[in-house]
């Protein structure tokens, strides 16, 4: 979208342009591209330039200490922030544009859910919001996976916070998708859900989905390909995980 | 691998929306590394969502209690029949002559301009954060980020807020018109139609320059800017008796009956234009900004039902990004001087208010003091509008107390009766009172006799300063309603009764305060001046009580 000069001068934004060509690693097919993204909250970078390249089939494992830029990262990809400079790239095009959402599912740290829509009510909105047909047996499955089926008719906003938790999970999974964001999933659930969960990413990128995932929790090495470390906003690792790596990173 | 995860690998979809009428197996589907990805089809979104509107509608309906919402209807129409009843009976009853009436239409349209002018910069200011739209935050999770183009999403709501607004200007307008035919000639239903157009186009406008503002996402300062034009343009119509600016344009609707101005009509399309083009840029609304309101709306609401007055202060500021500055617009050299830490800590408040917060203060104390002067010139429940003006701008006064109120636990740790500390935050919070009260009384000037404010504005500064400074420090130490304790205590029957004294007694010590006011008289000649000597001891015990209630807060109790 691009802002008219009174915009851009009533903001106080630095001039900048939408990018014009993608990346070269857009056209060569990667999942996600982000260019010198940053974003500045106005006391201090939220997160600095950051450059980072996501193939089809990668697990990303988002490490960092509290305030790192995690959650801003994830926003900035998911086009709920707006970046202060430098562009992101999902599935070929400018985050934010409409294909771009449709291959994007983000799962916040907090569970986002209507108070008054049941769980199986959920499911059928997100669904058809994204035209996913066949999707009841489909939905049954992901339900009795993280043992929700006995509360499927109810409304989530009478669950405790593992329940709420699975409930986003199921939400998030049910819609198609080619990069899944997801922020903390592990919190508040219990330990067979974590379970669950972890194989179901493994699955995931089995069948060359990407992901992108915030967590420290330590199960998530058996399927994660990849580790950056992110402090106070900047990129301080990209590589292999492993325990030590990601124990120091958090530390 | 375990024994669920052949449920996720064996199941094969078919995607007929992103990914085009590929199958997928699982949500990711299969490799698709040059995807014809295309959006969803608007049809099948706008079915979807008519069909989660009516879901949502009815799990709503379900959840309604429908004895309880007629009977808050019931008392909500008693109650605002009885207020327009009393409001009417306290306008002068005698109408305006020729004159007069030719003074109205001549000065009237650039007044109620600058009123609408108001309402205009609030809707201004307030997309410029991202407003007027309040979605929930599953819409902006859910709706927002989907594949659908966002207008079919936000125009309903948009079109309800606007829609709402008019409503309510609508009413306030009907009502104005009914007060305004009792003293002018015109007949009742041509001013009430008048009028309720008139400030129902008004209202309409707000939200609509409010949509233009988050749907071009036009920043702060533009609206700033925009708003010291409108400010000016309408103050240089009130003073030179003008109808130029547009706000004075569209207020002269409101006078059609006894004068028609074609100039309203240009307004009443400027307005057209402005929902159009607001209503038309919707979809291009700021998610950041969004998400934001979504969250600090939905923790508004839940402390508006607790009545928690100081968390709704906070959020408001939040919603208004009204942040302290980080540079003070005075440095106090560090351990220099003898003054009380807590004096000290006060003025190391105030010198970092944003100067939203300090033109806001200032406004309200303009407002009273043009409250004060309808007081006088006949219009006595002005003089509660007044009151309330300066109570809301003491809630800004204590905010180095409300500091202590927020963290108990610091509070809790000052090795002094912690009482005491709370008394020790008012004298710098009457002294910025004081200061207000003062502005009350210039602004007074404009509508009272000089000779009459000269005689009663010492007499009452301090006492209304004090009277607003205690009543708000007593609000803002009360913290939240524990209303499970107070059932238990109380009791059912008390515990309403007990809701009301929490909500009713803090305003209640700056009414006190300025009551003696009324007991002045009316000639100007022959001021009453040892009556209103007489009056102030009711006050005063009723200010008493409150400095004796915030000596007995502790930290313990919040």
């Amino acid at each position: 979208m691009t802002e008219s000069w009174f915009q851009q001068a009533a903001r106080g934004a630095k001039e900048r342009s939408e990018p014009k060509d993608p990346p070269r690693a857009v056209l060569d097919g990667a999942t996600l591209v982000t260019e010198g993204v940053a974003k500045d909250y106005g006391d201090g970078f939220g997160l600095s330039a950051l450059d980072l390249v996501v193939q089809p089939g990668e697990l990303l494992m988002l490490v960092g200490p509290n305030g790192a830029g995690k959650s801003t990262f994830l926003g900035l990809v998911s086009g709920m922030l707006e970046p202060t400079e430098g562009s992101v790239w999902v599935a070929g095009f400018p985050t934010g544009q409409l294909e771009a959402r449709a291959a994007t599912s983000l799962l916040p740290d907090q569970p986002v859910l209507y108070d008054d829509l049941t769980v199986n009510e959920h499911i059928e909105y997100i669904a058809r919001l994204h035209q996913t047909t066949d999707w009841e047996s489909y939905a049954d499955d992901l339900l009795e996976m993280f043992n929700l089926a006995d509360r499927a008719d109810d409304l989530p906003s009478r669950f405790s916070r593992g329940l709420r938790q699975k409930t986003s999970l199921v939400c998030g999974l049910i819609r198609p998708f080619r990069l899944l964001l997801i922020d903390e999933p592990f919190a508040g659930l219990d330990r067979p859900a974590q379970e669950t969960l972890v194989e179901v990413l493994g699955d995931l990128i089995d069948q060359e989905a990407t992901i992108v995932c915030s967590t420290h929790q330590l199960d998530l090495l058996a399927v994660a390909t990849r580790c950056v470390g992110l402090r106070d906003g900047e990129k301080v690792f990209d590589g292999k995980p492993s325990a030590e790596r990601v124990e120091e990173l958090v530390t | 691998m375990g024994s669920s995860a052949p449920h996720l690998l064996g199941r094969r979809c078919t995607a007929g929306g992103p990914f085009g009428t590929a199958t997928f197996r699982g949500p990711a589907g299969p490799p698709l590394r040059s995807p014809p990805v295309t959006v969803a089809d608007a049809e099948l979104t706008a079915t979807a969502l008519a069909d989660l509107h009516r879901a949502r509608r009815r799990n709503h309906r379900q959840n309604i209690h429908w004895v309880d919402a007629l009977y808050r209807v019931y008392l909500t129409g008693i109650g605002a029949l009885v207020a327009t009843l009393v409001l009417a009976g306290q306008f002068p009853q005698t109408k305006l002559d020729a004159t007069g009436q030719a003074t109205l239409v001549d000065q009237g349209p650039a007044w109620l301009g600058a009123v609408f002018v108001a309402v205009l910069v609030t809707g201004l200011r307030s997309g410029a954060r991202g407003g007027p739209l309040t979605l929930e935050a599953a819409v902006v999770q859910h709706e927002l980020l989907a594949p659908v183009d966002r207008r079919a999403t936000l125009r309903q709501p948009a079109l309800h807020q606007v829609r709402s607004l008019g409503f309510a200007g609508l009413l306030v307008g009907a009502i104005v018109g009914l007060l305004a035919a009792r003293q002018t000639s015109v007949e009742p239903a041509l001013s009430i139609a008048a009028c309720a157009l008139t400030f129902g186009a008004a209202a309409v406008t707000g939200a609509a320059a409010a949509l233009v503002m988050s749907g071009h996402r036009l920043g702060i300062r533009l609206a700033d800017t925009l708003a010291v034009l409108l400010l000016a343009w309408s103050a240089a119509d009130v003073h030179f008796h003008l109808v130029t600016s547009p706000a004075s344009m569209l207020a002269s609707v409101a006078f059609w009956p006894l004068r028609s101005n074609p100039l309203g009509i240009l307004a009443l399309a400027m307005a057209t234009a402005t929902i159009m083009i607001g209503v038309g840029s919707v979809g291009n609304l700021s998610l950041e900004q969004a998400r934001r309101r979504a969250g600090l709306v939905s923790q508004l609401r839940f402390a508006v039902t607790l009545q928690d007055v100081r968390t709704v202060v906070l959020l408001r500021r939040q919603l208004a990004q009204e942040l302290p500055r980080s540079r003070p617009y005075l440095q106090l050299r560090r351990g220099r001087g003898r003054l009380p830490a807590v004096w000290r800590r006060d003025w190391q408040s105030y010198l970092r208010f944003p100067p939203v917060r300090i033109a806001r203060m200032v406004a309200l104390a303009v407002v009273a003091g043009f409250a004060v002067g309808f007081t006088w010139q006949g219009t006595v429940p002005a003089f509660l509008v007044g009151a309330l003006a300066l109570y809301l701008a003491a809630y800004d006064a204590v905010e180095p107390l409300a500091q202590e109120i927020d963290h108990p636990s610091r509070w809790d740790a000052i090795p002094e009766p912690q009482g005491r500390i709370l008394l020790q935050h008012l004298p710098a919070a009457a002294l910025i009172m004081v200061l207000l009260v003062v502005v009350s009384a210039a602004t007074a000037l404009v509508l009272v006799p000089v000779n009459v404010v000269m005689a009663l504005a010492p007499m009452f500064v301090l006492p209304v300063a004090v009277g607003a400074t205690v009543g708000a420090a007593v609000s803002t130490s009360m913290g939240a309603p524990n209303q499970a304790r107070q059932l238990d205590e109380l009791g059912a029957d008390m515990l309403g009764f007990v809701q009301m004294i929490r909500l009713v007694l803090p305003p209640a010590m700056v009414v006190a305060a300025m009551l003696p006011m009324l007991a002045a008289g009316h000639d100007a000649g022959n001021l009453q001046t040892q009556r209103v000597s007489n009056s102030f001891f009711w006050p005063l015990i009723v200010i008493g009580g409150g400095l004796l209630y915030l000596t007995s807060r502790r930290p313990s109790r919040l």
